[in-house]
């Protein structure tokens, strides 16, 4: 195993992200591969780079810190130090899931500490993915819904607003959204998303698939108890009793 | 608040006052009218006439416990008359036994006690019909006093609340975000590290110093949105151009202090990110006769918006708005293709108590004059 640890900082301030390789210098096991300004890039850069350990900062345009994170499988992903000014909720969520951060503006022993944490962890092969999922999936404690979803789509990244959603599909560990044309897989759990999305409009009419209202085109029977969707894009999706009770119940038919 | 058992100064003034005048009539009439010795008229006034008043004095307690406000119901009403009415007969028939033994000339008893028994039961009867009405009437002003004071209490108390909400709202993310970037910069640009902290004192003296209830002066405003803007530039070395449209006879309008600083705040979120991209943000201040419109705009990506939280400042500025002039429709926002504009229409009249709120910090006191030279 290769001794010197690679890292990233992901952070949109220049002097943020200064600091922190100027902290850095004093652990010369730590290599600084690459520094980015913005969620998007910072996932790019973490799938091209591979680093060991990011600094991560939160609020950042483009991608946020967790949104960042969601497009980052399991198995490539880094250890991650999230260094943030103030988030309540957040920082409720990271203590509860183990994964460590810093607050701005950040001491140079809590950095050390910090570091030389991640530094161990990764030395043992311990990962965090678990928490940091967890994390993910909980938006950081954001309410609301969503605004847009990114998805990856080989190297690019793509980012569909919840407009042009058409439905959700599970797929094992994955969901599988469906815009008008094109279908992107995306590492999620559908009951995650349904938390993210507007119950006026949208509607679950399957244990495995949620569908937009608008997007509906008719109903048709398929057997005894269960229905069958066709979407104005011609896309088919299966309804269960329960999801027919409630669309007839949102739709009132 | 504590409920006081007495009726007030005031009013104990009142009550000795009236059986003053009670005795001295009394005395009077039967002195000189019924032609009674005065001894005799003197033991007569002050023997009724005290145990009268001090007789009735327990229905103000009635009252005052009885009787709410906020519930009057004629039940509460009868109760404290019946009450009356007893101690009025209490009185009456001590009075009478008492004058019947000791009056020093038993003569007396039959010739002017007895007769006169009628005439002293329909005047004690009015005498204690006033002293009811007044009782009453003392404690349902004070009851109503006290309810208004409550209410301005509570008002002062919501506003407060809110304002420390709204003092919140300067952003503890931006104060810690451009601490972090001055320990930043020490390491790498000492030099802009020291014009940050000057910018960002000069910033925060600005926003300590204000009460939310303050008008200042548009200049004074724009000077602090670029105070912050250049604080922004130097933490995310982006190129935020700031153009300003304003007719110099505006300058001097006055409006509430830092209202414009979420809605610059938002220009600076919403406008495109990241190091080196530009932002255009404009101020155009255009005046009318009744009012001043200041508008923003900035160019705004919808699909590549920011964080989460958009929103919160503007909503700040309406609920300060409605608090100000009772009006949060003021404040308008609209997308116009990739250009976000929020305009305020501030009138030029000032918001109602703007003036009558103490002004924190007494080194502003020409402020005040200012404000109503320019009504």
């Amino acid at each position: 195993m290769n001794d010197t640890l690679r890292a990233l900082i992901v952070d949109d301030e220049l002097p943020a992200c200064d600091l922190i390789a100027a902290c850095l210098r004093d652990f010369p096991r730590i290599r600084l591969a690459g520094i980015c300004h913005d969620g998007v890039e910072g996932a790019r850069m973490v799938l091209k780079l591979k680093p060991d350990l990011v600094f991560l900062d939160i609020q950042m345009p483009r991608a946020t810190g967790l949104e960042m994170l969601e497009l980052i499988d399991p198995a490539s992903m880094p250890a991650v130090i999230f260094t943030t000014a103030y988030d309540e909720y957040a920082l409720k969520a990271f203590e509860l899931n183990a994964v460590d951060y810093l607050l701005k503006p950040i001491g140079k022993d809590r950095f050390r500490m910090a570091v030389e944490k991640a530094v161990s962890a990764i030395r043992n092969g311990e990962r965090h993915t678990e928490g940091l999922r967890r994390i993910v999936e909980g938006g950081g404690g954001s309410t609301g819904f969503a605004k847009r979803f990114l998805v990856r789509e080989g190297e690019a990244i793509r980012v569909i607003p919840p407009e042009e959603l058409f439905c959700a599909e599970a797929r094992d560990d994955y969901v599988l959204l469906c815009t008008e044309k094109e279908q992107f897989l995306k590492k999620k759990t559908l009951k995650s998303l349904q938390a993210q999305l507007d119950p006026a409009l949208f509607i679950r009419v399957h244990r495995s698939c949620i569908v937009r209202l608008d997007a509906i085109q008719r109903i048709e029977p398929y057997s005894r108890d269960a229905y069958l969707l066709r979407l104005v894009n011609g896309h088919k999706v299966p309804v269960s009793k329960q999801g027919y009770t409630a669309l007839r119940g949102l739709l009132r038919f | 608040m504590p409920l006081n058992l007495l009726p007030g100064r005031t009013f104990l003034r009142f009550y000795s006052a009236l059986w003053l005048c009670c005795t001295l009539v009394h005395f009077a009439l039967l002195n000189k009218h019924y032609g009674l010795g005065w001894q005799h008229a003197a033991a007569d006034a002050l023997v009724h006439q005290l145990l009268l008043f001090a007789g009735m004095s327990p229905l103000w307690l009635v009252i005052r416990f009885s009787i709410r406000e906020r519930d009057l119901h004629p039940g509460v009403f009868f109760n404290a008359l019946l009450a009356g009415l007893l101690l009025l007969a209490g009185w009456f028939y001590l009075t009478d036994a008492f004058m019947m033994r000791w009056l020093p000339d038993p003569d007396l008893r039959t010739s002017f006690l007895e007769p006169a028994r009628p005439v002293r039961l329909l005047t004690g009867l009015l005498t204690g019909g006033i002293l009811f009405s007044s009782f009453l009437g003392t404690h349902l002003r004070q009851e109503a006093r006290a309810s208004v004071n409550r209410e301005a209490e509570l008002r002062d108390l919501v506003r407060r609340t809110e304002l420390q909400a709204l003092k919140d709202q300067l952003n503890p993310h931006f104060l810690y975000n451009s601490l972090n970037a001055i320990s930043g910069l020490t390491v790498t640009d000492p030099e802009k590290a020291r014009e940050m902290v000057v910018r960002l004192s000069a910033f925060l003296r600005r926003v300590l110093k204000q009460d939310a209830f303050q008008l200042s002066a548009l200049v004074d405003e724009l000077d602090l949105l670029e105070q912050y803007l250049a604080i922004e530039r130097l933490r995310f070395g982006r190129n935020l151009s700031f153009a300003r449209e304003v007719p110099s006879a505006e300058l001097s309008v006055r409006l509430p202090a830092m209202i414009l600083q979420p809605l610059i705040e938002n220009a600076v979120k919403f406008g495109t990110g990241g190091p080196g991209s530009q932002g255009g943000i404009r101020l155009r201040v255009s005046g009318e006769e009744q009012e001043v419109l200041i508008c923003l705009s900035n160019p705004f990506d919808p699909v590549g918006e920011r964080f989460r939280g958009e929103g919160l400042g503007l909503k700040n500025v309406r609920n300060r708005l409605r608090l100000l002039y009772g009006n949060g429709q003021l404040l308008t926002v609209r997308v116009e293709g990739q250009v976000f504009h929020a305009c305020l229409r501030l009138p030029r009249s000032l918001p109602a108590d703007a003036g009558e709120r103490p002004v924190r910090g007494a080194e502003t006191p020409s402020d005040e004059k200012k404000e109503h030279s320019h009504e």
